[in-house]
This record gives structure tokens, C-alpha cells and sequence, in this order.
């Protein structure tokens, strides 16, 4: 399995008027292409951190960190922009649609910023991952029309619309009930399934289907469990 | 790019209110600023060409002996020059008023090579014993074609047809100087006034620039020794000063608009991107640059733009377009500039479309740079953090926002400083006017072309039963004084009873005329220009008929006129009228009321018409009052509906941080709400933590208002009554009270509308609002 996510040493500290805060200590990891990655912890462990140092969104205040072999803390703002809607798809807890758009042009608009896919293929793509995630009806409907679930999955579909490498998703379950938890849970299992590298923020006590498990204590990793299977 | 046009529209469509707030902000700047523009484009080149389209005398030349010259032998200095002879007349406007007539005798009409005049109507040429009106005539006369004028000419009355109108707009509007301009050939000129003609030489140089150059040109031509010459301002109409005073007023308050309006775009742009700021974490996540950010929000502007441009512009231009009219009207000119000029279109479009971008760059560069994990992690709901900690809830409220406090304080100050200024130049105008009045003491003069013996003067009013006191003056106000007695450098003198109870004028400094025998005069300031600003006790040397005469500056007289020496009449009957003639004679009314003084005044005017005296006029101190109030009225209101315009932005600036305000603690209403406060609680709390900015902003404008009036009083002052003087402060007790009452009401209306629309929705809704 070859490797797509590299953390050496990795601290960060958000700085605060008062007193720095730090949020991740000395963290070195590997996560392999394909795995379904967990990152389990209680509230302030720093899960979130490290999901913004993945995704680009933070940088780390010391250490050294790669993401599909690109040490993505050293790239200026555009390109990073650029190479964040190439490599990652970002599902959000709140799912984080544009709500003056609609749930098709929400999965457009990634492909208009980044145009990787050809534009002539944009619609049917957009079209095949809402058939995907089972909401291709809704198609024309603004967010603020769907239900929780409905919107995540569009978001799930909006993570996928360059095709990347690498989906992470932060706590995409918390604000769902159980049967639309379920499902989400599913699709972001069919997508590691598929090659996709999924990692996971949950509060979920004893998470279930992934093939490895990261647990955070005080911005530190206390507990790194792969699956047998 | 089709998404992203198709989101920024939605954006611009889903802003609602803010939306078309932030559409109105920049049409009210686009208009105040293109108004500006296109009035300035207009009358600026509109009343030089006018002006200059008559080919303006350079120079007056009096002449000692009736067409001493030939206008055509002058050299090659002279572009144009010919005999254009003056007879100040008087006329019946409508029965029993009578105003100045100033007739002129024109050479060859329709050939005139300076000094031209356009016929509008009737005759081009007017038929022997028949004269044309200067067309602003007709706004003060019943007069029109065909009329039969009575004119009185010394003590003779005539009866003269009008046979046409013309148009010459290098005369000041008869409207504000309450005469009539007239124009006829020179023998029916020489009819009516009983003079022979080619005395008065108009001159047109070549190749000058300034007035210097006109009086060294002058010097060098052959005139005669008996020659008076009078060389003007250099090609300056007579009104420009008030042409200059409108421009400056509505140029300075336009701008300030336009500061104000900039103030609350970047309110409203501020509060459309606060709503935005998590979409853009949400595109930056998706791979959207800042660049690509700030692309797609300059999208949005520039909707914004053509939108309030769409509407601002052509409003700005039709508004330009009237104010133009509005002006050339009331200082008698022609627009001629017809449509708006094309690289005006293109300055009033370029500043609709570029405005936005002025405004709202810092914000729109902050929201486009703002970090991914900063923009989702913000809810706009969320407060600062840095907030003061002491305080009342409400004072720690306002200040969680500091930067939005101050400018509501700002611009809420410097609109009330505006409009409260407007009121207090009004009061220390209306002052003026009033001690002008009080300085006058008689109720109606008789003012004569040229002096004669006092006892010829006084004896056709000695039997009206309505008069109280008189008085006999050598001179007087006005610039046609100026003429009867003077300096010899022409500057104006009154010569009049040093204990004279007629007159008393507001003195800078010094004192009054103590003596009838010592050599003292009192200067007023424009002639304390003129005469090389000698300091109050100075030996100043005067040059009366050709002799010096040393004399002490004691005084210096504060007054709307021209340039006067005020000094003892038994002092200039010694230096230079041992005839002791006079030419004004003031009355004082027995009943000395408006109706007892218009009584007085046509007992007066019957004494006239039954006597021989050569009347230039006969004036009411109301009448004057009036005709100085005229000169000035159309400025002060002016200044103040813009004053006011200002105010109302500032009012607009503060609606739209309230309207941020409550919009960013939307989800703060939805706790209040749900544990326990109602909405009238709610609004108050708002309009509460609002008006502590407003209100604040209303003392320190209210503060800054008097250094302001001071700064502006003798600005207005300078312009107004000449360099140097001064236009006292007055404070208005009334414009105060309206401007605490108008900014109050104001604010309170801003703050409250925004929150109670914020209380309009669900609790849920509030809770969940992001």
C-alpha cells in the first residue's frame, strides 16, 4: 500500500491574544492509499486539527507533513487552493452547501474552480454521483430544500466531484439521525471500497468498518489500531 | 464560470434588503458626485461663453467733449471699440413702481464690434423712438412688445414704445439689482435723456490676459487729457461670485456626500460579506483562490454598480442638467451646452462603476484573504473576543464592533457639524442683514443722477405730512454713488453729517466720525482693500480732485457695498464741493411700519413726478433689505437642503451598521428570545446600544459645528461681502434644536427598523441562523 499521507513530528499551536493554544504535539503518522481511517477522541483532542493540517486549511507551527507526496505546507496560497479541490474532498459536519445554489450546481462549482474534468462532462458526472448517493431527484432543488441527510449526501457527492484522491470528512454523522447516519456511513465505506483514501473524524464510542483506527488525547496519538481484517 | 456568475447572481438577487441598500448607497453617491459634475461642466464654460459671446468691454472711457474720438483710430491694441453712451433713467414697472433704467445708446445695432446684444424678440433694429428691454426686465414689469413704457428723465416724463427683447447677458440680472436694461439708437437715446451722445467709450483691447495688462495697454492709447477711464474685474461676469459660491457649496457638500455614502457602502459591503464569509471558506475548501474569491465578490460589486449606475447616472445628468437651468435662469444666461457632453458620460459611468470598487476594496480584500479555518469557524453570529469586559451590557455591545461604532460616530458628527453649520451661517447671514437694516436709520431714500443744492433737494418733500426727519447726503451706497462722489482713484465717498442719525453702520473697529472739521474717515473693508489695508490710526493720503489730503483712518464699517469712504460733509464741502450740493436725501417715516413706509414712499414718488429733480431712484429700506435677501437667499437655501442631504446619509450610514449589527447577532436574538425576552425588549435593547454611537456622535458634531461655523462664516463672509470681511459667528439656537431633533429622530428610526425586522422571525429560526 503506498503511501499518501506522511506527518513527522507535526505540532501545532494556535496563537490567542492571551496565551498560545496548542492543539497537536509532536505527531508523526503514515496513512496508506485506500485506508479507511477513523480519528477517534474526546472534545479538544485535537481531531479537527489535524484534519485542517491534512486538508491544507492549517499549517503546522513545526514538523514536516505530505500529502500525496506534496509537502502541501510550503505552497502559496493559489496553488494550495487549487491543489486542495484536486486531492481532497471535504465533507463537513453541517455539510456546508451553497444554499443560493442549487444540489447540481453545488457539485459543478468544485469543477468549475479547479477544471480538472472537461467541461462537456461536468453535468453527466455531477448528474452520476447524485444517482450515486441516491439523490439525483433533487437535483434542482436548493439545499434549504432537503433534509439533513439529503444535504450530507449532496456534500458527500460535492467531495467527490474532481475525482480526488483523498476524501476526509469531519464528524459527517453528527448532525443525522441514525438511518441517514447509517447510510452515510455506508457510502463513505463503498468509496474506501472503491480506492478511495477516507479519513473520519467520529464521536462514535466504538466505530465500526474501518480498517484503521487513530485515537487523540490532548493533541497527542494515544491509541493506533488497524483492523485484522 | 457559469456556476460562479450564476451564485454571484443569486447572491445579488437573496441580499434583499441589503442589496438595495448597498444599490441606493451608491446612487445617492453617483448622484450627488454626477450632479456636481454635470451642473459644474455646464455653467462654468456655459456663462464664460456667454458672457464672452458679447465680446465684453476691457475699458469705459469717459469723454470730456462729445465724440472727441474716432472708436476705429484707436491702434492696433483695440479689437473693437465704440460709443455705447449711458443714461440712468427711471421706469414704471407697474403703476406707481418705478425701478433704475439703465439706458444705453447702441452705434449700429446688429454690427456692434464689443459689447454686443442679442435681439430675442420683436424688432432686431428698434425703430426711431422706440427701445428694446433686456429680457430679465420682464420678470420684475409687467413690460412686454409693444408696451408703451413711461420713463422719467429728470423731471420730464416720457412715453416710449418697447419694440422688442433683447438678451445680453454681460449684465448682472435685473432681477437681483431690481433694474431694467434698455437699448435704443442714439438719437432716441439723446430724446430721452436730454444729453448729447458719444461720451461713454466702450473698448475692447487685443492679445490681453489680465487687468493689469488692459491698464498698461489703456495708458498707451491717444486719449485726451479730459479722458476718465474705468478698467473692471478682466472678463468676469458681474454674478460669477455667485456662479463661484453655488459651485464651491454644492461641490463641498457633494463631496462630503459622497464621503458619507463611501462610509456606508463599505457598511453594506461589510454586512453583505459577513454573510458571505463561511461560503467563502466553503469555496476556498472546494479550491477557489483568493484571487478567484475576490473575482466573484468584484462580480457581484459591479452588478451592484450597473444597477445603481443604471438609475444614478441619467438621474445625475437630468439633475446637472436642471440645476444648470436652475442657475443660468437666476443669473440670466443661456445653457448652451444642450445635451451632456460625451467624455461627461463616459467620467459619470467610469466613477458609477469604479466607486464600488473605492469603497469596498479593503473589505473586499480582507473577506477574499481570510483563511479557510478562520471562515468556517466563523458563524456570523459570532462576537469578538477582544471586547471591553467593564461597562453596561449595552456600552460592552457596542464596543464588541469598535471599528463599526466609530464610523457611526463619525459620520453622524460630521452630518450634524454640516447642518448645524447651514443653520448658524443662516443666523449670522440673517444677523448681517439684520444690522445692515439697523445701520440704515431712514425709511426711504431719493437718491438724484447728480448732486444739486440741498435746498433744491428738500424742497419737493418739504410738505409731505408723513415724514419725520430728513437728512442730505453728497454720495451714498451703491456702485452708482461711486460716481457722484469720489476719490479720484474712484473709490466711492459719503460725505455726510459726522452726527448724522440716519446711518449706523456695524463697525470691525474704531470708532465713528467724532468731528465735522477733523480730517478723519472710516474706511469699509473693501475699500480698506484698495487702499493698501492701512491700520485703524494711519495717516492715509487721499487724492480728492487732483489735490492729496491727509486724513486718519478711525474706523473700519462692515457692509455689503462697494468700496466707501465715509468722511464729514464739511469736510468735503471745504476739499471739494464749496457749493455744498447733494444728491441723496434720506427720510425718516412718521408711521414706520411696512405700510407706513410704502405710504411715505409714493407720497414721495408723486413729489418727484411733480418736481424737477433728475431721480435715479427712490428706494424703501424694506425694498433693499429685499433686494440684498435676493442676492443671498437662493445660497442659503441651497446650503442648507444640502446640509440637510448630508445629515440623511449619515442616517442611512448608521441604519446600515444597525442593520450588520443585528443581522451578526441574529442567533444571539434566538437565546435572548428563548429565555424569555420579547421582542419590544429586544428592540429596545438595539435601538439602545445604537443610539449610544448616534448620540455621541450628535454631541461631538454638535461641538464641531462652532469651529466649523467659524472656518465657514468667514469663508462665506469672504465670498460674500468681499476679501477681508468677516462674517460674524452666530450661533442658532433653532437650527440647534432642529438638528438634535432631525439627528435623533433619524437614529432612532435606523436603529429601530433593522431590529425590528430582525424580531420578525421565529425563535428557530434565530437559533439556527447562520
Amino acid at each position: 500500500m503506498s503511501e499518501l499521507i506522511r506527518l513527522e513530528a507535526v505540532s501545532l499551536t494556535y496563537p490567542s491574544a492571551a496565551k498560545s493554544l496548542p492543539a497537536l504535539h509532536n505527531i508523526s503518522l503514515s496513512i496508506g492509499a485506500g485506508e479507511h481511517v477513523a480519528v477517534v477522541g474526546r472534545s479538544g483532542s485535537g481531531k479537527s486539527s489535524l484534519l485542517n493540517l491534512i486538508t491544507g486549511i492549517d499549517h503546522p507551527t513545526a514538523g514536516r507533513l505530505w500529502v500525496g507526496g506534496s509537502e502541501i505546507h510550503g505552497l502559496q496560497e493559489g496553488p494550495l487552493a487549487l491543489w486542495r479541490g484536486r486531492t481532497v474532498g471535504i465533507v463537513f459536519q453541517f455539510f456546508q452547501l451553497i444554499p443560493t445554489l442549487t444540489v447540481l450546481e453545488n457539485l459543478l462549482l468544485p469543477m468549475e474552480f479547479v477544471g480538472a474534468i472537461p467541461e462537456k462532462e461536468r453535468q453527466g458526472r455531477a448528474l452520476s454521483l447524485l444517482e450515486q448517493v441516491g439523490i439525483a431527484d433533487h437535483r434542482g432543488k436548493l439545499p434549504g430544500n432537503l433534509a439533513g441527510g439529503e444535504q450530507q449526501r449532496a456534500a458527500l457527492a460535492r467531495a467527490l466531484a474532481n475525482d480526488p484522491p483523498l476524501i476526509v470528512a469531519d464528524e459527517p454523522t453528527g448532525n443525522l439521525d441514525s438511518r441517514n447516519a447509517e447510510l452515510v456511513s455506508s457510502l463513505l465505506l463503498s468509496l474506501a471500497k472503491a480506492g478511495k483514501t477516507v479519513v473520519v473524524v467520529t464521536h462514535e464510542r466504538n466505530p465500526a468498518g474501518y480498517s484503521r483506527i487513530i485515537t487523540l488525547a490532548d493533541g497527542a496519538v494515544v491509541a493506533d489500531e488497524r483492523s485484522a481484517s | 464560470m457559469k456556476i460562479q456568475v450564476v451564485k454571484v447572481w443569486r447572491d445579488v438577487r437573496h441580499g434583499g434588503g441589503r442589496s438595495w441598500l448597498m444599490i441606493f448607497a451608491l446612487a445617492l453617491g453617483v448622484w450627488g458626485l454626477g450632479s456636481v459634475a454635470v451642473s459644474a461642466r455646464i455653467l462654468g464654460p456655459d456663462l464664460k461663453q456667454n458672457f464672452l459671446g458679447t465680446a465684453p468691454p476691457h475699458a469705459v472711457v469717459t469723454l470730456g467733449s462729445p465724440g472727441s474720438i474716432d472708436p476705429q483710430a484707436l491702434g492696433a491694441t483695440v479689437e473693437g471699440a465704440e460709443y455705447r453712451d449711458l443714461a440712468l433713467l427711471r421706469i414704471e414697472v407697474r403703476p406707481d413702481e418705478w425701478v433704475p433704467l439703465w439706458l444705453f445708446a447702441v452705434q449700429d445695432f446688429g454690427h456692434e464690434n464689443v459689447a454686443r446684444v442679442v435681439t430675442e424678440s420683436g424688432a432686431a433694429v428698434p425703430p426711431r423712438g422706440t427701445m428694446l428691454i433686456e429680457r430679465d426686465g420682464l420678470r420684475i414689469s409687467d413690460l412686454k412688445t409693444g408696451s408703451l413704457a413711461h420713463v422719467r428723465s429728470g423731471s420730464r416724463k416720457l412715453e416710449v414704445e418697447v419694440s422688442g427683447i433683447a438678451f445680453d447677458p454681460a449684465q448682472a440680472p435685473a432681477t437681483q439689482d431690481h433694474f431694467i436694461y434698455a437699448y435704443t439708437d442714439e438719437p432716441t437715446w439723446a430724446a430721452l435723456s436730454g444729453q448729447e451722445p458719444r461720451t461713454r467709450l466702450v473698448v475692447r483691447l487685443r492679445g490681453v490676459h489680465a487687468r493689469a495688462e488692459v491698464e498698461r495697454a489703456v495708458a498707451t492709447l491717444h486719449l485726451p487729457g479730459n479722458a476718465a477711464i474705468a478698467v473692471g474685474p478682466f472678463e468676469e461676469h458681474p454674478h460669477q461670485w455667485q456662479l463661484d459660491l453655488l459651485m464651491g457649496i454644492i461641490g463641498s457638500i457633494g463631496l462630503l456626500a459622497l464621503l458619507l455614502s463611501a462610509v456606508m457602502v463599505s457598511q453594506v459591503v461589510s454586512a453583505l460579506l459577513a454573510r458571505q464569509v463561511r461560503q467563502v471558506g466553503i469555496q476556498k475548501a472546494l479550491g477557489a483562490s483568493s484571487l478567484r474569491i475576490f473575482g466573484l465578490y468584484a462580480l457581484y460589486l459591479l452588478i451592484l454598480a450597473v444597477a445603481a449606475g443604471a438609475g444614478a447616472v441619467p438621474l445625475a445628468a437630468a439633475t446637472g442638467q436642471r440645476f444648470a437651468s436652475f442657475v443660468a435662469r437666476i443669473l440670466n444666461f443661456e445653457v448652451l451646452t444642450t445635451s451632456v457632453p460625451a467624455e461627461t458620460w463616459a467620467l459619470l459611468i467610469g466613477v458609477a462603476l469604479a466607486l464600488p470598487f473605492l469603497f469596498a476594496a479593503p473589505t473586499l480584500i480582507r473577506a477574499a484573504l481570510i483563511s479557510v479555518r478562520r471562515a468556517l469557524a466563523d458563524a456570523p453570529a459570532s462576537p469578538s473576543t477582544s471586547g471591553p469586559t467593564r461597562g453596561s451590557w449595552a456600552l460592552r455591545n457596542v464596543m464588541r464592533r469598535p471599528g463599526r461604532a466609530w464610523a457611526v460616530l463619525s459620520t453622524t458628527a460630521l452630518g450634524v457639524a454640516i447642518f448645524s453649520t447651514g443653520f448658524n451661517i443662516r443666523e449670522s447671514l440673517a444677523e448681517f442683514l439684520g444690522s445692515t437694516r439697523d445701520a440704515m436709520r431712514f425709511d426711504v431714500q431719493v437718491v438724484l443722477v447728480e448732486p444739486v443744492g440741498r435746498a433744491t433737494l428738500a424742497a419737493p418733500f418739504s410738505r409731505l405730512l408723513g415724514i419725520e426727519r430728513r437728512e442730505v447726503w453728497t454720495g451714498g451706497r451703491g456702485e452708482l454713488q461711486s460716481q457722484v462722489a469720489k476719490l479720484d482713484d474712484g473709490v466711492g465717498v459719503v460725505a455726510l453729517p459726522f452726527d448724522t442719525t440716519m446711518l449706523a453702520p456695524r463697525l470691525l473697529a474704531g470708532r465713528w466720525l467724532r468731528s465735522a472739521n477733523e480730517p478723519e474717515v472710516v474706511l469699509n473693508h473693501k475699500a480698506l482693500g484698495l487702499l493698501g489695508q492701512p491700520k485703524l490710526g494711519d495717516t492715509i493720503r487721499l487724492r480728492i480732485g487732483g489735490e492729496p489730503r491727509l486724513v486718519h483712518v478711525v474706523g473700519l464699517a462692515e457692509e455689503i457695498d462697494k468700496a466707501k469712504v465715509y468722511v464729514s460733509d464739511e469736510l468735503w464741502a471745504a476739499w471739494a464741493d464749496p457749493q455744498r450740493r447733494g444728491n441723496t436725501l434720506s427720510l425718516v417715516a412718521r408711521d414706520r411700519t411696512y405700510a407706513g413706509v410704502m405710504a411715505l414712499k409714493k407720497e414721495v414718488e408723486r413729489a418727484v413726478a411733480a418736481s424737477d429733480l433728475k431721480v435715479l431712484y427712490v428706494l424703501s429700506q424694506a425694498e433693499r433689505t429685499k433686494i440684498i435677501a435676493d442676492h443671498l437667499d437662493i445660497i442659503l437655501t441651497v446650503l442648507l437642503v444640502l446640509a440637510f442631504l448630508v445629515l440623511w446619509v449619515a442616517a442611512l450610514g448608521t441604519a446600515a451598521a444597525s442593520s450588520i449589527t443585528v443581522m451578526e447577532r441574529t442567533r444571539e436574538i434566538g437565546v435572548l428570545r428563548a429565555i424569555g425576552a420579547g421582542p419590544r425588549r429586544i428592540v429596545n435593547m438595539f435601538v439602545a446600544e445604537g443610539m449610544i454611537a448616534s448620540g455621541a456622535g450628535l454631541s461631538l458634531g454638535l461641538v464641531a459645528a462652532w469651529p466649523l461655523s467659524l472656518v465657514a462664516a468667514r469663508f462665506f463672509g469672504a465670498l460674500m461681502l468681499g476679501e477681508g470681511a468677516v462674517l460674524r459667528f452666530a450661533w442658532s439656537p433653532a437650527g440647534t434644536a432642529i438638528t438634535v431633533a432631525a439627528t435623533l429622530a433619524l437614529a432612532w428610526l435606523a436603529n429601530r427598523t433593522p431590529a425590528r425586522a430582525a424580531t420578525r422571525i421565529s425563535t428557530r429560526q434565530a437559533l439556527a441562523y447562520e
